[in-house]
C-alpha cells in the first residue's frame, strides 16, 4: 500500500471518518470504517483483522461494566412514561416563588435538574419536560423563545447530575471509576441548576415581556403538601445513588435497583401499564445498541489513534508551545464547541477522549475531573445549531416555533455552561470537594 | 413488497421479544443478587458471567433492530438540502457500505466461533460457552444484513442529530 507517515496516515483517516459521517454513514460504522481501515494503511490488514476480532472478546468481558448504560437508560425510559414529569413540574412550581415574573420558567429549569437525578440523557429530560412544560408555559403568555429555550437548556442538566449515561461511557473508555465521576458531577450540576435559573432571571429581567407576572393561587400548607410529594425521586435517587456511595452497590446494581423501583412506583401509581412498560423497553434496546455500535467503532478508531501515536505527539507538539494547561483546557473546549455545532454527544466524546486525555493528563488534569469539563463541553452542543439534539426535540414538539427563534431562548444559557467551564478550568479541585468528602473507594 | 414486510416484520418481532427478554433477565438477575445479598446473605454464583451473556444478546440483536429501523445515530446536516435526490443516495450509500461491511463481520465472526468452539472455551464463573457470545455476534450481525437487503427504501426517519 502507498507509504505514509503515521501522522499523515491519522489525518487521511480522521478526514475519511469526518466525510462518511457528513456524508450519513452511521457513526459507529463511519469510526469503525476509518478506524480499520488506518490500522491495515499503517500495521497491515493480517493485524487489523486480528485487532478486529479481538474486540467482540473485549465486550465480552467488559460485558458486565457496560450493562450498567442499559439499566440507567430503562430507568429514564420509565421514568419518562409513568408521568413523573408532570408532578416534578408541580413540584418545582410550588417551591418557585409564586407570582415572580419567570416563575414557570424556573421551575422548569428546577424540575429538570430534578428529572436529570432519574434519567441519565439529556435528550430523554428535555423531550419529557417539554412536553409538559412548554405548553404551560405558553398558555400564561411566555414568549416562545424563554418557553422552549428554558425546556432545551434545561435538558442539558440530564446528562451532568447522577446518573448519566455519558459519564458511564466516558468511565469504560477513560478506565475511570463510575461513582467517583457520579460524585464529581454533582456539585457542578447543582451549580450548573443554579446559574440557569440566574439566567432567567437575566432573561425576564432585560425582556420583561416574554414572562408575564403569573398568580398562580395555593391554599394555605398546599405548596408545602405537593412539595413534599417529590419523596418519590429522592427515594429513588437516594436508595440508587446513595446506595452506591454507601457501598451497598456496584453501579450495575445501582442502576437495576433504580431501574426496579422506577417500574415498582409506576406500577403502584397505576401510571405504567404493560404497553408503555415494553415500549420503554423497546426504547432501551434500540438506545443501548446504537450507543453500543458506536462503542465498538471507538474502540476501533482509538486503538488506531494510539497506533499512530497521534496523542503522543500532540502532547509533545503542545509542550513545544509552551502553553499553561488552563489555556490548553480552554482551547479544548472550544474545540468541543465547534464540534458540538456538527457532532452529537456520544460520539464526541469518543473519538475526542482518547486524543484529548492524554493531553490534558500531560498538563496536570485528571481524569475524572476531564470528564466533568468534557460532559459541560457537550452541553453546551446540545444546544448550538445547527445540529444542537435539544432544539430539535423542542421543536418536534412545537412545530410553530422555529429553531432560531428555540436557539435565540437556549443561547442566553451557554453563558452559564461557560462560567461553568471557568470555574472548573480555573478551580480543577472542584470536582474532588464530594468524593473526597464521601471518601468513594476508587479515588 | 409483501413478503418482504412480512418478513422484516416477523424478524423485528423476533428481535424485540428477544432483546426485551435479555435486558429483563439483566434488571432481575441483579436484582435478585442485590435482594438476595442484603436480605437473606446468599450471592448468586456466576452473576457476571450471566449479566454479561444478556449484554451481549441484547445490543447484537438491538444493533440489527437499529439497522431495521433506521435508529443508528447518524449526522443528518446534508438532509436538511430537503433534496429527495440527495436524501435517497445517502440512503443507498448507507445501505452499500452496511452490506459491504456487515457480511464481512459475520464471515469474520463465523471464523471466531468456529475456533472457540474446537477449543471448548467457557466463562471462568460457571462455564457459559463463550461460542455462544459469539453466536450472538453472528446472529446480530447477520440479522442486520438480512435488514439491509431486505428494508423497503427510505421512509421511516432516522434517529437525528
Amino acid at each position: 500500500m502507498f507509504e505514509a507517515s503515521p501522522p499523515v496516515i491519522a489525518f487521511v483517516a480522521t478526514i475519511a471518518m469526518f466525510t462518511l459521517i457528513l456524508l450519513r454513514i452511521p457513526i459507529g460504522l463511519a469510526l469503525g470504517l476509518a478506524g480499520f481501515l488506518g490500522y491495515s494503511w499503517l500495521d497491515g490488514s493480517r493485524r487489523a483483522v486480528t485487532m478486529l476480532m479481538a474486540l467482540p472478546t473485549e465486550i465480552i468481558s467488559a460485558g458486565y461494566s457496560f450493562s450498567v448504560i442499559p439499566l440507567f437508560i430503562l430507568m429514564g425510559a420509565v421514568a419518562a412514561r409513568t408521568g413523573l414529569s408532570a408532578e416534578l413540574f408541580a413540584i418545582a412550581k410550588a417551591a418557585a416563588r409564586p407570582g415572580a415574573r419567570g416563575t414557570l420558567a424556573v421551575a422548569t429549569i428546577g424540575a429538570c435538574g430534578l428529572f436529570g437525578a432519574i434519567c441519565g440523557s439529556s435528550v430523554a429530560t428535555a423531550a419529557t419536560m417539554g412536553r409538559i412544560a412548554v405548553p404551560e408555559m405558553r398558555s400564561a403568555g411566555y414568549s416562545p423563545q424563554l418557553a422552549t429555550g428554558s425546556v432545551a437548556a434545561g435538558g442539558t442538566l440530564g446528562i451532568l447530575i447522577p446518573p448519566s449515561v455519558i459519564l458511564v461511557i466516558y468511565a469504560l473508555l477513560a478506565e475511570q471509576s463510575v461513582p467517583v465521576l457520579f460524585a464529581a458531577a454533582m456539585l457542578p450540576g447543582i451549580l450548573l441548576t443554579i446559574l440557569c435559573i440566574f439566567v432567567v432571571k437575566v432573561m425576564v429581567f432585560v425582556k420583561p415581556h416574554w414572562a408575564p407576572p403569573i398568580d398562580i393561587k395555593y391554599a394555605p400548607g398546599e405548596r408545602l403538601r405537593i412539595v413534599m410529594r417529590a419523596w418519590k425521586i429522592f427515594g429513588i435517587f437516594l436508595l440508587s445513588i446513595g446506595g452506591l456511595y454507601i457501598g451497598w452497590f456496584s453501579p450495575t446494581e445501582a442502576a437495576a435497583v433504580g431501574a426496579g423501583a422506577t417500574i415498582l412506583i409506576g406500577v403502584l401509581d397505576r401510571r405504567l401499564k404493560w404497553r408503555e412498560l415494553v415500549s420503554a423497553v423497546e426504547e432501551t434496546t434500540l438506545t443501548s445498541a446504537s450507543l453500543f455500535f458506536i462503542f465498538l467503532g471507538a474502540l476501533l478508531y482509538g486503538r488506531f489513534i494510539a497506533l499512530t501515536r497521534m496523542p503522543h505527539d500532540l502532547t509533545h507538539f503542545v509542550a513545544s508551545l509552551g502553553l499553561s494547561g488552563d489555556l490548553v483546557a480552554l482551547l479544548i473546549v472550544f474545540i468541543y464547541l465547534v464540534l458540538g455545532c456538527f457532532l452529537e454527544s456520544v460520539s464526541m466524546v469518543l473519538i475526542t477522549v482518547p486524543v484529548f486525555l492524554p493531553l490534558l493528563q500531560s498538563v496536570g488534569y485528571d481524569g475524572v475531573w476531564f470528564g466533568i469539563l468534557l460532559v459541560v463541553a457537550v452541553e453546551m452542543g446540545l444546544i448550538t445549531p445547527p445540529v444542537g439534539m435539544n432544539l430539535f426535540v423542542i421543536r418536534a414538539q412545537t412545530p410553530d416555533v422555529s429553531i432560531p427563534k428555540i436557539a435565540a431562548g437556549a443561547l442566553p444559557f451557554l453563558a452559564a455552561q461557560i462560567i461553568l467551564v471557568f470555574i472548573l478550568v480555573y478551580w480543577p479541585g472542584f470536582t474532588d470537594v464530594l468524593p473526597d468528602l464521601l471518601k468513594v473507594p476508587g479515588r | 413488497m409483501a413478503w418482504r414486510m412480512t418478513v422484516t416484520h416477523a424478524l423485528r418481532r423476533v428481535c424485540h421479544v428477544l432483546s426485551g427478554l435479555a435486558l429483563a433477565a439483566m434488571l432481575c438477575v441483579t436484582l435478585y443478587e442485590v435482594i438476595g445479598r442484603k436480605l437473606f446473605g446468599i450471592s448468586f454464583v456466576g452473576i457476571v458471567d450471566v449479566i454479561s451473556f444478556c449484554v451481549m444478546w441484547t445490543t447484537m440483536l438491538g444493533i440489527a433492530l437499529a439497522w431495521s429501523q433506521r435508529a443508528h445515530i447518524v449526522v443528518d446536516l446534508l438532509d436538511m438540502t430537503g433534496s429527495p435526490i440527495v436524501i435517497a443516495f445517502l440512503d443507498i450509500l448507507t445501505r452499500i457500505v452496511g452490506i459491504v461491511v456487515m457480511p464481512l463481520l459475520v464471515w469474520l465472526a463465523w471464523y471466531e466461533f468456529r475456533d472457540v468452539m474446537s477449543f471448548g472455551d467457557t466463562t471462568p464463573e460457571i462455564g457459559i460457552p463463550v461460542s455462544w457470545f459469539w453466536a450472538a455476534v453472528i446472529v446480530g450481525y447477520g440479522l442486520s444484513t438480512i435488514f439491509l437487503l431486505i428494508d423497503s427504501p427510505r421512509s421511516a426517519s432516522s434517529k437525528n442529530v
